[in-house]
């Protein structure tokens, strides 16, 4: 297998994209907008920019999260982890006992 | 006012056919998820020599993406193999040769050993198989290439090809364009690809 190409230059912006490939500044801007309203749809705010607000640059932020599709996970409190909540967890059974 | 860093633009050797419309459009998104803009030979205007512009495209471009994956006779009469990709890969190589190693370049494959067998001068050389899926060409992209810093994740790479893809029908519908292998459309593509790789990898 080839080794891989380690890239270094900066990473392009959509405004270098438009000057480089010749697309005007206006259509470009039109451009951008549409894929910021489809982001925004998706839950992935921040600039478009090149700078993105993402708290992560390796998908395990949140918003990269939302971006990829993941599922959050809402982790369970574990029992006992809150011992003010104890007398809420008993009241929780026996609700639930009652129920059947 | 200084002057602008370079940018890495990668010439991207692809088929231009209906069945090779997603590939196309994942190797756009995957370049883009590294930060590199790419080249393709409908850029260039009708009227010009075209062999000249294409070699003037590839001396332009650091990095040379040749997909090899259609190989067969093409569905239209009179029936022929498809010798662009092999012939522009040769110009990639014979311009690495020449210019003294300033070029690089990639081979993707879609069948294991094929290459072998279609192009055995390049025996010796490992092509990257994408198996002719998208994830196969992120999978594959992401295998040739290493961002300093940050490296696009697959899940990244497949996120913003789906806003790119959600975008094509307005882009095409704009350009007045009857598929994807359009220069206009190509170029408003490649806005989308990085305006949403700058958000969601930048």
């Amino acid at each position: 297998m080839r080794e891989s190409y380690y890239i270094t230059t900066p990473f392009v912006t959509p405004e270098e994209t438009a000057r480089i490939l010749g697309v005007p500044s206006r259509r470009a801007k039109q451009l951008i907008k549409m894929v910021e309203e489809s982001l925004a749809k998706k839950g992935v705010r921040g600039a478009v920019n090149g700078k993105s607000t993402s708290p992560s640059k390796n998908g395990t932020g949140t918003r990269a999260m939302h971006a990829n599709g993941a599922k959050l996970k809402v982790r369970a409190k574990t029992r006992g982890a809150n011992p003010r909540n104890a007398s809420r967890r008993k009241l929780a059974r026996g609700k639930a006992k009652t129920s059947h | 006012m200084g002057k602008q860093k370079p940018r890495t633009e990668v010439f991207l050797n692809l088929p231009y056919d209906s069945k090779f419309e997603n590939l196309y459009l994942s190797y756009i998104c995957a370049i883009y998820a590294f930060g590199m803009v790419p080249r393709v030979t409908l850029e260039i205007p009708g009227g010009a020599r075209r062999l000249d512009r294409i070699f003037g495209l590839i001396q332009g471009c650091g990095i040379s993406v040749h997909d090899l994956s259609r190989v067969e006779l093409d569905g239209k009469k009179p029936r022929t193999p498809r010798f662009n990709m092999p012939f522009e890969l040769g110009l990639a190589v014979g311009w690495e040769k020449i210019g003294g190693g300033r070029h690089v370049w990639f081979v993707m494959e879609a069948k294991d050993y094929r290459l072998e067998k279609s192009l055995s001068d390049l025996k010796g050389t490992d092509p990257y198989i994408h198996g002719g899926t998208i994830e196969g060409v992120f999978r594959e992209i992401g295998n040739a290439f290493v961002r300093q810093g940050m490296q696009p994740t697959v899940p990244q790479m497949r996120s913003i090809y789906r806003h790119v893809e959600n975008g094509v029908p307005a882009i095409l519908r704009r350009c007045g364009a009857a598929s994807v292998f359009q220069a206009r459309a190509f170029k408003e593509i490649s806005i989308a690809a990085s305006a949403a790789a700058g958000a969601i990898v930048g």
